[in-house]
């Protein structure tokens, strides 16, 4: 079978194929261009410029090989900051898929309001990140928020959320969940609508508890939409910036500062691009290896219907 | 980097928090979106070349483009200017946009790097006072030596004294003042009254003193005496005044964490371990402490001068307050706020020799005048201090008189490339000290050693 196929890809018929496939391609090339010139490129741009000292207006004034991430990897910083931002993606990945199947779960009953909360939880989703940021400012604001003056009412003492490096990050975090819940709910809604009645009625009859249903037949139907919901959420939280940059720039001292606004204020802060350039590519790295363990040790819970 | 005075409106204007942050986000958003067509711009724009008035046609009207970081009404007074440049010289037409803030960080300052970076630069830029060696040291500014020379009105010793220090690198003169400010301490005259302090500090002893005097109350009613911000901004005037240097003099050794320029910094640490001081955090910490003056929760606080409208605004009648200048220790040292304005180098002869004469028309005496009284910046020029209608303006606003004064004891900060990033070192440290009760010793040395290998690097 393989050899016949490999005869196939080197005879004349090769170039039928690829006539035919011209108009596909032709169709795929506005996208592609676009990839190509808007991502590939400056990536590649980068990684090449992450080889340089930098200087404020030339980003490739001397070739230094790799001495960008060797100091990177000794630096105390990019280690803070590598903390923190596995700390965010932790904090907000496990709120997000447990509260939103949670919430999923719910809503999923066709109770009374349903559609009512389907959109509740959805809204904040669909408010820029940069908006939900300045209100959530005002609300920890320590002496005008609304937060601080309820706790003081009930006699307790005020905090200031975002100016105190043991709570800043936690916030921000809160920020980053509010925002993203509903998107995720709406996800493994999706997922649980598609779970095929029969099978649990099947259980049912068979005497499994709700329980049991769930976990040994709803979150094996859902694990595609788990799963998901799990990669693009460690995505999305590495990437994190818009609200840090709004509620906290980094601070207090560096306890917001992650690795995406570590990248921003080595760049614009230091005007070190060469710098910049190597942590988003440990970035890059980084990322593309949690992806590929995600897929790897997905292969052993998620259940795919053919 | 926090913004100073730049975010700040006058006369009647909302001036609410909530007002002034959703300015902020949504000059992030327009960033990114100009960002994003500055990089578009430039990549159409790369074969094009810059559209050049031959200086022969001398009917033709040069354009002008002009990148500012002014918003709200500061923008809009701005604009106003322009207009009347526009109306009275039909040659030139300066085209004014607001690009975000030009404070180091801000959005006016990166776009304005990618922008010579992709050799696509406005013709005229306001430029932070701190940044212009930083823009210099590159090759992105004009040298203005030869129109200063040639100019009837724009020599040197026509500035108020003090008022140029910010504007030369290496001994050449690369940018001219254009909104300029100063940190003053600004004081509760009633409180002051009721704790029997006959005057406000002049030296740092004397505050610290005053603050435990001025302090009283406790929980939620609790008056703090004093309440300094930890930012760099202040933070290069407590190195100065207790004689201490934030650079060598080569610029290539930290030298903010020796005894001398930690004594005022371990003054403040002090008070407000002591309770007598109120230190905010955060990003909107100039705000908060404007806001705390505002509303009488602290006696003193220190500001920038172009805060000076808005605070009356907002007090009204409620209590009398007064400024000082910031208060000697060793000396009395202040650094430049603000921004200047430069011309960036590569633009064609007759667009810069325009840009010139906007530079002249904005820095002469009526126009100077007009600004401050707009807006509390600083007048620029030594014959608007004599100038009758000036004079009736500080008689009405005597808020203003201690910036006057202190105008001469500005310092030039340290002509480094790299002083933005030691700044940005400064300003994490400053912050774990006030708010991570971080030794100020210890975090000055840390900062000093990260700024030694940015300062070393080359």
């Amino acid at each position: 079978m393989a050899d016949r196929n490999e005869i196939i890809m080197i005879g004349p018929k090769n170039k039928t194929a690829l006539r035919e496939s011209f108009g596909s391609w032709l169709f795929l090339s506005p996208a592609l261009i676009a990839v190509l010139l808007f991502l590939i490129l400056p990536a590649g741009y980068v990684a090449y410029i992450s080889l340089f000292q930098s200087t404020i207006v030339n980003p490739t004034n001397r070739y230094i090989g790799l001495a960008n991430y060797g100091s990177l990897l000794r630096s105390a910083s990019f280690g803070n900051a590598m903390i923190h931002t596995i700390v965010f993606a932790i904090g907000v990945t496990i709120v997000v898929v447990s509260m939103g199947l949670a919430l999923a779960v719910q809503l999923d009953k066709n109770l009374r309001g349903t559609r009512a909360f389907r959109v509740i939880f959805f809204l904040p989703y669909v408010f820029p990140l940069v908006s939900s940021g300045l209100a959530f400012m005002w609300l920890l604001q320590p002496q005008y928020g609304l937060l601080d003056s309820l706790l003081t009412r009930l006699g307790l003492p005020a905090v200031n959320w975002l100016g105190n490096v043991h709570t800043a990050l936690l916030m921000v975090i809160a920020v980053t969940i509010w925002e993203y819940l509903g998107f995720y709910m709406l996800i493994f809604l999706g997922g649980l609508q598609a779970v095929d009645v029969n099978i649990k009625e099947a259980a049912a009859v068979d005497g499994a508890t709700n329980r049991t249903i769930f976990w040994r037949v709803v979150i094996p139907s859902i694990s595609p939409s788990l799963f998901f919901a799990l990669v693009i959420s460690v995505v999305q939280a590495f990437q994190a910036f818009d609200q840090i940059y709004i509620m906290t720039q980094g601070g207090p001292v560096t306890a917001t500062t992650t690795l995406t606004y570590y990248i921003y204020t080595q760049g614009f802060q230091f005007f070190n691009m060469g710098k910049a350039s190597a942590v988003a590519v440990l970035l890059l790295i980084l990322l593309t290896g949690l992806t590929f363990l995600q897929f790897l040790l997905g292969k052993k819970w998620v259940v795919i219907d053919n | 980097m926090v913004l100073k005075d730049k975010k700040l409106s006058y006369h009647g204007t909302d001036r609410s928090l909530l007002a002034r942050q959703g300015t902020r986000g949504k000059s992030r958003v327009r960033a990114i979106a100009v960002g994003g067509s500055v990089i578009m711009g430039s990549v159409i724009l790369a074969g094009c070349g810059t559209s050049s008035p031959t200086p022969s046609a001398s009917s033709k009207v040069v354009t002008v483009t002009f990148w500012d970081g002014l918003t709200g009404a500061l923008g809009n007074q701005l604009q106003a200017m322009v207009t009347s440049f526009n109306k009275t010289h039909p040659n030139i037409h300066v085209v004014a946009t607001y690009e975000g803030s030009y404070a180091g960080g801000g959005a006016e300052q990166e776009k304005l790097l990618a922008a010579i970076q992709a050799h696509n630069v406005p013709d005229i830029a306001q430029i932070e006072v701190h940044s212009v060696p930083v823009f210099a040291s590159v090759g992105a500014l004009m040298p203005l030596t030869s129109f200063v020379n040639k100019s009837p009105t724009d020599q040197p010793q026509s500035f108020v004294p003090g008022m140029t220090v910010s504007t030369q690198y290496q001994g050449t003169t690369y940018a001219i003042p254009f909104n300029r400010s100063v940190e003053l301490i600004y004081y509760n005259k009633a409180m002051f009254a009721a704790a029997h302090l006959t005057n406000p500090p002049n030296t740092w002893q004397q505050l610290v003193q005053d603050a435990k005097v001025l302090t009283h109350g406790t929980g939620t009613t609790k008056v703090f005496g004093f309440s300094p911000v930890a930012d760099w901004w202040p933070w290069e005037s407590a190195v100065w005044s207790g004689g201490g240097h934030i650079l060598s003099p080569n610029l290539n050794q930290a030298e903010f964490d020796k005894p001398a320029a930690l004594s005022v910094l371990s003054m403040e640490k002090a008070l407000q371990q002591n309770g007598y001081g109120l230190v905010e955090s955060g990003p909107e910490k100039f705000s908060l402490t404007t806001e705390s003056f505002i509303t009488q929760r602290v006696a003193m606080d220190e500001d920038s001068s172009a805060n000076i409208a808005y605070v009356g605004n907002q007090v009204g009648t409620k209590f009398p307050w007064g400024t000082v200048m910031m208060p000697k220790d060793v000396t009395r040292a202040v650094p430049p706020g603000g921004a200047d304005i430069a011309i960036m180098e590569g633009i064609p002869k007759a667009t810069a020799q325009a840009a010139w004469k906007f530079i002249e028309w904005w820095t002469s005496t009526p126009q100077t005048i007009r600004w401050s009284e707009a807006t509390g910046y600083l007048p620029l020029k030594k014959a608007a201090l004599t100038d009758p209608a000036y004079q009736t303006f500080v008689q009405q606003h005597p808020q203003e008189q201690a910036a006057l004064e202190e105008i001469r004891y500005q310092h030039q900060p340290p002509a480094s490339p790299h002083y933005l990033g030691v700044l940005g070192y400064v300003e994490i440290q400053l912050s774990a000290i006030f708010s991570n009760n971080v030794p100020v010793s210890t975090a000055m040395h840390q900062a000093a050693q990260q700024a030694n290998t940015i300062l070393q690097a080359q």
